[in-house]
Order: C-alpha cells, then sequence, then structure tokens
C-alpha cells in the first residue's frame, strides 16, 4: 500500500489522525519558527566563543534586531566570562550615542541556562566589508568617514568614563545607512566616578591592537591612550590593508609592539602619516589625546570620493539584506498564501495563544457537531484515494504544519 | 482661513525651543475654549476655540490639541519638529500651525479648524462602505498635491492614511500628521534611499510600504507615500483599510509576499454564491487577501457587490499599490492619471454634494459658546485621566 507519511517503521496506520506528533515535529524542524518573549528568531549573523548572535524581528514594531545568545555553560570555560559579560549589559544600558550601539533588552532562560541580548540590528561590520576587498582595505574618503564616526563614539564613551580597551574593525558595525556602531564592551572598563586620573591596570583586549605597555607588561597606564593607540591601528589598517606591527605568535607580536617601531606604506600621504605617528607613538603620554586627533588635519579635512565606495557584500547571496525571518513567519503562519486551495487553513498569533486555543477547541466541538453532514476536508480524500505525488505531497505538508501547531499549542500551555 | 493674523513663527519657535515656562495662563487667554471634540494620539484632547479678541463678525472656529507633555516625554521633540514643519512649510494642502505655546505642563497647538474632522471620521460616521469615486477622486487630487509640495522640500510624509486627511465643509482637503516625516536631505546632500524605521510604524503598519518593514540595505525613498496613498484609496473605497485585522507578523508576510491590495466593486468582489468566508478566519481567496472577516464584511462586500468603479480608478490604485517602488509613478505623475484628472472635468461641487448634508464640528458650537475658564492644574490633572468626566459648565 502506498504509504505517503513513511512510517512503516512506527507500525502506524497511514492515517493522519494516527501520526504521533513527535514525527511530525521532526519532519518540519527545519524552518521552525522560535521566539523569544516577543521577539522572532531569524538566520544567523555571526557566531563567537559566547555563543551566537542571530536576527530577530520585534513582533510589535516589526522593527530588526538583532540577539546575542549566551550560554552559561560557555560563559564559564571564557575567563572572567560572566563577569564580563554583566559588566558589558551594566555598561551598555546607562549609554545612548548614535555610534555606539544600543542595548534594548535582556532576557534570561533559567530552564536552558541562556541569556539573550537584544541589540540594535547593525546589517554588517568594517571587518567583513574590508574582507570583501581584494586590497582589504578602504578607498581613503570612506576610511575617513568611518574614522571620524570611531572617534566620535569613542569621544562620548571617554566623556562617560568608560574604556573601551578593544577597538578593532571587528568590534565596528554597520546599521543600514552606513553608521558605524563600536560595539562589544565585554573588555571596557568603566573608572570609578572620584577617579584623579584614567589609570588602568587590566586590559584583555585582541593582542595586534595592544599598546606598547601592556605588550611591555606595565603595571598601570593611562586607559584612554589604549583606545586612542588601538583607533590607531584600526585607521593604518583600513587605510593601507596592513597591520602596523605583527608577529608570528604572540610574544614576536608583543617583542615588535613593545619597541614601537613600524614602516609607513609609501601610499600614504604625509598629513595621514603624521596622524598615525601621533597615535602610534610608543610613549602613552606623547600619544596624540582625542582632542589632538580630533584637530588633526587629516581628521578635519574633506577627501574628495575620488574612488568608489565598497559597499555591504551580498549575504548567502542576498544583495539587499532582506529580512531573514520571513521564512519562518511563514511556516509559522502555515503558508496560507500559497494553499488557497484550503479553506480551512487557520493562522496564529503569538500574542493571544490562549485565544487560539479557545477558538480551535471550539472549532472542534462544532466539527464534532457537524462531523455527519459536513464533506471530509480536502487532506482526508487525498490521503484515502492515495492520489498520486504533487496533491498528496502538498496535503502532507499542510497537515504537518497543523500538527506543529497543535504541538506548540501544547507547549505553550505548558509554559504558561 | 483666519492665517491673516498669524504670529511671527520664528519667535514663537524659540520659545518653545527655550521652553520657558510662559507667565500664569500664557497665550491660551487669547482664546475661548467652547468644547472639548477629540481625542489625538495617546494622551492629547482636541478643543474648540474662538478667538477672543475677534469682532462679532469674524467668528472662525480653531481646533487646539492639548499634549500633557508629562505623559508624552519621548513624544516632545516629535512635536516639535511637526510644528516646525507646520510652520515653516505652506501649502493650500497641508494643515497649518496658526499658534503653538506651552502652558504649564501643555503644549498647545492651535490650527484652522477643519469642520468635518477626518476622512476616517467621515467613513466611520457617514460613508461605511466607503467614498463615492468623484469624493476619492478629489480627496486624493488634494492629498497629491500636498505630496508633490513635500517631496519637492525633500520630506517622506511616511504616513498618509484616512485619519490624517482633514475635510472641511468648504471642499478643502487638508493632509496633516507631519510628525512622522523624514527628510531626505542630509548633510545638504539629498539621499538617493533613506533607511529611517519609524517611531510608532505600529500605528501605520496598514500603511506602510513594504520598502519602509523590509529594512533592508535598499532603504526607501518618497515613493513609499505613494503605496501609502494606495492604501488610502482603498481605504476610503472600501472603507476599511486592507490588512487591518491582521496581526504584525501575518501582516509582513501578506504584504511583502502576498497579491496587492484593490478596491472592491462587482468586478473584484465575486458573487456571492463564491464567496467562502468563515466567521474570525482570513478570507482565503486571492481578492480579499489582507483582509480578515470582520463582524460586517458579508454587508460590506455585499456592498460593494452592487457597485462599479471606473477603470481608472483600480488601474490608479494598482499603479500605486505595486511592491516594487521603482514602477510606481512619482506623485507629479500621478497628478496627470486619468482618475485625477476626471475631477477637472466635473466642477468641485460636484463632489461636496454627496458632503452636504453632514453636520460639522463648528455647528452647534455657538449656542455652547458660554464661558469656558481655562482649566487650572488641577483640573488638567482630572481632564488627562478621563476626559469623558470633564465638565465644561462648571
Amino acid at each position: 500500500m502506498d504509504d505517503p507519511f513513511n512510517l512503516e517503521d512506527d507500525g502506524l496506520m497511514p492515517f493522519i489522525h494516527r501520526i504521533s506528533s513527535e514525527q511530525i515535529i521532526y519532519k518540519s524542524k527545519k524552518n521552525q519558527c522560535k521566539f523569544i518573549g516577543k521577539y522572532v528568531m531569524g538566520d544567523l549573523l555571526g557566531e563567537g566563543s559566547y555563543g551566537k548572535v542571530k536576527e530577530v524581528l520585534d513582533t510589535e514594531t516589526l522593527c530588526r534586531k538583532a540577539v546575542k545568545i549566551l550560554k552559561r555553560r560557555k560563559l564559564r570555560r571564557i575567563p572572567n566570562g560572566e563577569q564580563n559579560v554583566e559588566r558589558e549589559i551594566k555598561l551598555l544600558q546607562q549609554l545612548n550615542h548614535k555610534n555606539v550601539i544600543r542595548l534594548y533588552e535582556v532576557m534570561h532562560n533559567e530552564e536552558k541556562q541562556k541569556m539573550y541580548l537584544i541589540f540594535e540590528y547593525c546589517v554588517s561590520g568594517l571587518q567583513e566589508l574590508i574582507d570583501s576587498t581584494p586590497l582589504k582595505k578602504f578607498p581613503i574618503w570612506q576610511a575617513h568617514g568611518y574614522f571620524c564616526q570611531l572617534i566620535d563614539g569613542l569621544e562620548y564613551l571617554h566623556s562617560q568614563g568608560i574604556i573601551h580597551k578593544d577597538i578593532k574593525p571587528s568590534n565596528l558595525l554597520l546599521t543600514t545607512d552606513g553608521l558605524l556602531k563600536i560595539s562589544d564592551l565585554g573588555v571596557a572598563e568603566a573608572l570609578d566616578m572620584f577617579a584623579l586620573d584614567d589609570l588602568c591596570q587590566t586590559s584583555q583586549g585582541s593582542p595586534a591592537f595592544q599598546p606598547p605597555e601592556i605588550a611591555n607588561g606595565l603595571d598601570s597606564f593611562p586607559g584612554f591612550k589604549v583606545d586612542v593607540w588601538s583607533s590607531g591601528v584600526t585607521l593604518f589598517n583600513i587605510s593601507t590593508g596592513k597591520y602596523p606591527f605583527e608577529g608570528d605568535n604572540i610574544f614576536k607580536l608583543f617583542e615588535k609592539i613593545g619597541e614601537g617601531v613600524f614602516e609607513i606604506p609609501e601610499e600614504v600621504d604625509e598629513l595621514l602619516s603624521d596622524l598615525l605617528r601621533g597615535m602610534l607613538h610608543k610613549d602613552p603620554y606623547l600619544r596624540f589625546s582625542l582632542p589632538q586627533v580630533q584637530h588633526h588635519g587629516w581628521f578635519i579635512k574633506r577627501h574628495p570620493r575620488t574612488e568608489p565606495s565598497v559597499r555591504i557584500p551580498p549575504l548567502r547571496g542576498d544583495e539587499s539584506r532582506n529580512m531573514t525571518v520571513l521564512k519562518y513567519l511563514e511556516s509559522h503562519h502555515g503558508n496560507n498564501l500559497e494553499e488557497d486551495d484550503c479553506s480551512d487553513s487557520h493562522y496564529f498569533t503569538e500574542h493571544d495563544l490562549t485565544a487560539q486555543r479557545l477558538q480551535q477547541e471550539l472549532q472542534q466541538h462544532m466539527q464534532q457537531q457537524n462531523s455527519r453532514s459536513a464533506p471530509p476536508s480536502p487532506g482526508t480524500v487525498a490521503a484515502a484515494a492515495g492520489v498520486p505525488s504533487t496533491e498528496t505531497r502538498r496535503s502532507r505538508r499542510r497537515d504537518r504544519w497543523r500538527g506543529t501547531f497543535r504541538i506548540r499549542k501544547l507547549s505553550a500551555c505548558k509554559q504558561s | 482661513m483666519a492665517t491673516s493674523d498669524q504670529p511671527d513663527g520664528w519667535i514663537q519657535e524659540g520659545e518653545i525651543a527655550k521652553n520657558e515656562p510662559v507667565g500664569e495662563a500664557g497665550q491660551l487667554d487669547a482664546y475661548n475654549i467652547i468644547k472639548s471634540f477629540g481625542q489625538c494620539f495617546d494622551s492629547g484632547i482636541v478643543l474648540l476655540a474662538t478667538k477672543k479678541s475677534s469682532q462679532k463678525a469674524d467668528c472662525s472656529f480653531f481646533a487646539v490639541r492639548k499634549y500633557n507633555l508629562e505623559d508624552c516625554q519621548k513624544e516632545i521633540c516629535r512635536f516639535l519638529k511637526e510644528i516646525w514643519l507646520m510652520r515653516n512649510l505652506n501649502h493650500e494642502n497641508l494643515l497649518a500651525c496658526i499658534d503653538s505655546f506651552v502652558i504649564r505642563h501643555s503644549l498647545c497647538i492651535v490650527t484652522p479648524l477643519v469642520d468635518y474632522g477626518s476622512a476616517l471620521d467621515l467613513i466611520q460616521t457617514h460613508f461605511i462602505n466607503g467614498f463615492p469615486e468623484i469624493v476619492i477622486a478629489g480627496i486624493l487630487r488634494d492629498v497629491l498635491q500636498a505630496l508633490v509640495y513635500l517631496h519637492s522640500k525633500g520630506y517622506i510624509h511616511r504616513s498618509v492614511k484616512a485619519s490624517h486627511i482633514l475635510i472641511s465643509s468648504k471642499g478643502q482637503v487638508l493632509l496633516t500628521g507631519l510628525r512622522d516625516a523624514y527628510c531626505i536631505v542630509e548633510k545638504g546632500r539629498w539621499q538617493t534611499a533613506v533607511f529611517d524605521y519609524p517611531i510608532d510604524a505600529e500605528q501605520n503598519f496598514c500603511w506602510l510600504s513594504p520598502e519602509v518593514l523590509q529594512q533592508n540595505l535598499r532603504g526607501y525613498c518618497e515613493k513609499s507615500d505613494i503605496y501609502s496613498l494606495g492604501i488610502t484609496a482603498c481605504e476610503l473605497a472600501n472603507g476599511i483599510a486592507p490588512f487591518v485585522d491582521l496581526p504584525s507578523t501575518q501582516l509582513l508576510i501578506n504584504k511583502l509576499n502576498g497579491p496587492p491590495p484593490q478596491i472592491w466593486d462587482c468586478t473584484t468582489v465575486p458573487p456571492p454564491e463564491h464567496r467562502i468566508i468563515l466567521p474570525n478566519q482570513p478570507a482565503d481567496s486571492g481578492v480579499f487577501d489582507g483582509v480578515t472577516a470582520c463582524s460586517n464584511i458579508d454587508a460590506r462586500l455585499e456592498a460593494a457587490y452592487q457597485r462599479t468603479f471606473s477603470r481608472s480608478f483600480h488601474r490608479f490604485t494598482m499603479l500605486c499599490v505595486q511592491l516594487d517602488p521603482g514602477l510606481r509613478p512619482g506623485s507629479t505623475q500621478l497628478l496627470k492619471h486619468p482618475f485625477i484628472q476626471s475631477i477637472r472635468k466635473g466642477s468641485i461641487a460636484n463632489w461636496l454634494e454627496c458632503l452636504t448634508c453632514i453636520p460639522t464640528i463648528g455647528k452647534n458650537a455657538e449656542l455652547e459658546s458660554a464661558a469656558y475658564s481655562i482649566p487650572d492644574d488641577e483640573d488638567d490633572q482630572r481632564f488627562s485621566e478621563d476626559s469623558m468626566t470633564w465638565d465644561f459648565y462648571d
């Protein structure tokens, strides 16, 4: 007998009402729609040691956002992992600047041992953009634009007594309208409100962007100048495609940084070389301060758009980087746009699962009452008559979704 | 309408920006408040007023929108933007701001009274199944003129909808709702696309264009207003906006992937025997996509089945609601569309006739214009708590 549901192994009868719900959910897991509070999960944006970053959609405002998912288990394995996250949340919650990433909400799931940080959505980052170019660098005017925004954001952070300590292209994100957002305050330090100066003792930033005072292992060093140095390395990197200091391993790298000697490529003009030398001065006390950077000729200068801009590359073949939650939502809503032949398809709101349950119960009640008079649903007809290929597949998929709805409803009931 | 005694806008603007407490009752003294006739936005009330100083002969009415600033701290900058735009833009189809001031913790915005209220008010009270075609053409022409002006000044309106279209008994159509407007010009440069996602998008989900909701790298431009205009055309014709009853995520799917909404008449609504609409479920025939079966959908569809809209109206709507903004005509082009041009053949009075029997907001006001004292702080509090219990004659 032709079994459209492939369930022979379980010895189940090939009738719709006999399908075990676990089987159904297993098969349809591919595009399963997940909710965290009012947010619908979309595709993966990035992955780090701490966990994943995914796109989400706020179902109340339909605004795109991003969620950083932190797993307790993974955090414990990272030195200072949990403290760093706590500090990051505390710092981000008090910040409000157009060039610093905004944290909207923090959610916990004790059962799963997960934390969800909802951030504003950034479509790309400087590192991703650089990697998409052949020479791993930006045209000067574009590098200048990003650098100015970086300095604006840093000025704000420093005004709030916060030293970022991990400025690098991969921590500088971009929104759809090209705004730069300083992100990842995981190793940032907030100075004491009554501190006399910006002396710091620790730094956990990325080695290639660390200043000589840290490479040389000094006990304490002026904190704001750490950010100036790493911004200098970042500028060096995005405008030349090279790093001022390189080494095969961290010891050789720190040796190079400790000496503080670097070469500026010949194509770099005199004004920019002067700024880079100022920002990458070995002595933190002689290194440029942020106001000095802001008053530097290269910073002030208007750079003509001589070359075309580096554009954000397509992501998984999608040039305009559309919303990725749509396919999950479609499956959640039963894809009823495709199923126009099905007159009794339901759709469900995530806001109102209870109302949905009541409605279904009512319908079941009505179905029971009308069971004799009502014609069989198209799905049953197809299955019973064994209508071949397309129609069967279609109804199978449809019924599969119906199955997941019921299961989701059940799990929702358990939670509430 | 009484714009002759408009004070110097810039001086007023400065006062608001400084947020100086205006002495005692301030400039509200200059107005006789007659009654409250509506609510706007979350915390605002609309008062009907006349100017005190004006002679008996000139008893033109004003609408005073009053917002309690303590209830809407986040929105203050949007109100300021709205006032700034209303004062600095000048077009016969845009609602002007006559005066604006802060009294204690309330912001007052004085505008001319537009006596029929909004197009949505008219739909809800007199045209439940939608306006006649000639009226829609008249309304849309004037809204288009306002949009041509706004777009030429570099602004995207972003909330064109029936509730933001005001109609007066003299046949004037005014576009309002500028607090959601967004400037295309940034740092002196005319942008090819903008990316800002409106702050309270949820108020305008039905009307917002797919590209605004998509929030992708292509952004959107002034053509998104044309989409909203198309949805507004459906709203004016059908008496109900497309997508209106859908949960937000379903709306998103239908708008981005579903068929475009339509105006309902005998060519788009199937005969009764073919209408399969179950209670509390989305209608799933392509025609009604995006509209759920609300309580009176049957009556609506039946009424729609009895009428015929012109082909040019159908084409006009279809042009506006196209998914690809590049295919939508611009506001200037749309003004030349046969559907909009058709209004010129008949006179303006032609479409006004349809509205003449409707009572205006100001009509009975003279009877009620007994002195109305300005509420002090305590009363103010009571006002914002429950405007329904407010006693106007104490």
